[in-house]
């Protein structure tokens, strides 16, 4: 489903991403941790299609998307849904209009836009939102919104961008259990970066360190107490 | 050997940026054309632009126009009554405003309010991750949020100008006879003898190159926006500026070639 080798990519002569090969299987649920600033979000991206690399592959959905022209990969993207870190709800537009983009975009009639967004507000507990706009929201709020307006296309993919970073407890089990249910119902692929222990396990079944710009071999959330390094980063160095 | 000294360097990396910057201006002006030529063009968006960025200007246009008619009519009034040359004021006041006045001031009023404004909102949305969203939901920022906009200033600009021509006639006209006891008549006939059809539909052309012109600046540096609040305040100042400059190169070089 994702398969990326030897990845680069650099800004301003930092090697961000340096020669990272990954493989997700259809249906899995991966997280990729690490300290802020170690690259993952631009590993996000690049899946995404977002940014291009430098140089390396990476194929997703068996199509390559490093060297898909510009058209290809809006139609691939259709396929990836992305849950920023921001949610990124376009803040000119209402809730329901914010998830109506997507078939608006698409010429679909009102009545079935209508349906499907009340459907999309249902699935995240936000029906009585419809008519807000993103500044009324709570952040946790704002991420639900964002979380239906990703899944709006119904994606093979969801890529999740810190999806609890500065939530509460609460907020953030009840986005964790979300991305557990997308992933049980749909069989959406989910990637999830983050570095909120608590999310890596509630929400995965491989965790991937990402140092140096490089990912460490993969291990079970329940195993990460064995390897060394993945202690460290979860565990803070005890 | 020439020595190269470190005010060379420094001046050499300058005027390669300012190269790589018109560069990157020029690649991006020529994809905003060829889409708005080759998509289609959603007309609820492009209203909704004209609304926000052109009918919202027409009050601080007309401001703009009839105090600067007013201005300049006051001056002429004086010196051409000194030369007996009252009676030629109308065609002169019509003339400066049609083809110069109108259009130029128009220009400034939109590169400081629309072009700021189209500026600090794709920034803001640049700095936001609104524009990544926008490209992960399958849609070109360039086609969705530029060409619109394009379009509306496109077409509001011609309106905006010929209403800052007529206010700003009116009122030299006002000054002319209320301030220079110039008839009436004079003021009239001689608009209507100096001032060709040419001098009008220019001066509207003119008005909608400024447009364009504004809405490609504003809308290249505000996609290029990053580094957060900061990015997005420098960005919309530079905006101003630069369109502000180019308005007043642009006008002079337009000047020259259409009268």
């Amino acid at each position: 489903m994702i398969n990326i080798s030897n990845l680069v990519k650099t800004y301003r002569a930092r090697r961000v991403v340096d020669h990272l090969q990954l493989s997700i299987n259809q249906g899995e649920k991966v997280a990729i941790i690490g300290p802020s600033g170690c690259g993952k979000s631009t590993l996000l991206r690049l899946i995404a299609g977002l940014h291009r690399p430098d140089s390396g592959q990476i194929h997703v959905l068996g199509q390559p998307i490093h060297e898909l022209s510009t058209a290809d990969l809006t139609a691939l993207r259709s396929q990836i849904g992305i849950l920023f870190q921001s949610a990124a709800l376009f803040d000119s537009l209402t809730v329901y209009e914010n998830i109506a983009f997507p078939f608006d975009m698409a010429s679909e009639t009102p009545k079935s836009i209508k349906k499907r967004v009340m459907d999309l507000l249902a699935l995240v507990g936000m029906s009585e939102f419809e008519g807000s706009y993103p500044h009324e929201l709570s952040g946790g709020q704002k991420k639900r919104i964002g979380l239906a307006r990703a899944l709006a296309l119904q994606p093979k993919i969801m890529l999740y961008d810190e999806p609890t970073t500065g939530l509460d407890p609460v907020l953030s089990t009840s986005i964790e259990d979300l991305i557990v249910h997308l992933n049980q119902q749909f069989a959406v692929t989910s990637v999830v970066v983050t570095h909120q222990v608590s999310t890596v396990f509630r929400t995965a079944d491989r965790v991937f360190l990402m140092q140096d710009g490089r990912l460490l071999p993969p291990v079970q959330p329940h195993e990460i107490d064995d390897h060394p390094d993945y202690r460290v980063f979860v565990r803070g160095g005890l | 050997m020439i020595r190269v000294t470190p005010r060379a360097v420094l001046m050499g990396r300058w005027v390669m940026r300012g190269f790589r910057s018109l560069g990157y201006f020029i690649l991006f002006s020529v994809q905003v054309f060829r889409l708005t030529f080759t998509t289609p063009i959603r007309p609820k968006q492009v209203l909704e632009h004209a609304y926000l960025l052109g009918s919202k200007s027409v009050g601080i246009t007309l401001v703009t126009a009839g105090f600067v008619g007013m201005a300049f009519a006051l001056q002429v009034v004086r010196e051409f009554i000194k030369f007996g040359a009252g009676k030629m004021i109308g065609g002169v006041v019509g003339i400066a405003m049609w083809r110069e006045l109108g259009p130029l001031m128009t220009g400034v009023v939109v590169a400081g309010r629309v072009g700021a404004a189209i500026a600090a909102e794709l920034a803001t949305m640049k700095v936001t991750e609104q524009i990544e969203a926008l490209e992960a939901l399958g849609q070109d920022p360039v086609r969705y949020l530029v060409v619109p906009r394009l379009v509306a200033v496109a077409l509001m600009m011609p309106l905006l100008v010929g209403l800052a021509d007529c206010m700003g006639f009116l009122s030299g006209y006002v000054i002319a006879v209320g301030m220079g006891r110039i008839n009436p008549y004079w003021v009239i006939e001689s608009a209507n003898a100096m001032l060709g059809v040419w001098d009008i539909v220019g001066g509207l052309i003119k008005g909608s190159v400024f447009g364009v012109l504004i809405v490609l600046v504003s809308s290249h540096l505000g996609l290029l926006t990053h580094s957060g609040a900061k990015g997005v305040g420098d960005m919309t100042t530079r905006s101003v500026v630069i369109s502000l400059v180019l308005v007043f190169i642009l006008n002079y070089v337009l000047s020259s070639l259409m009268f």
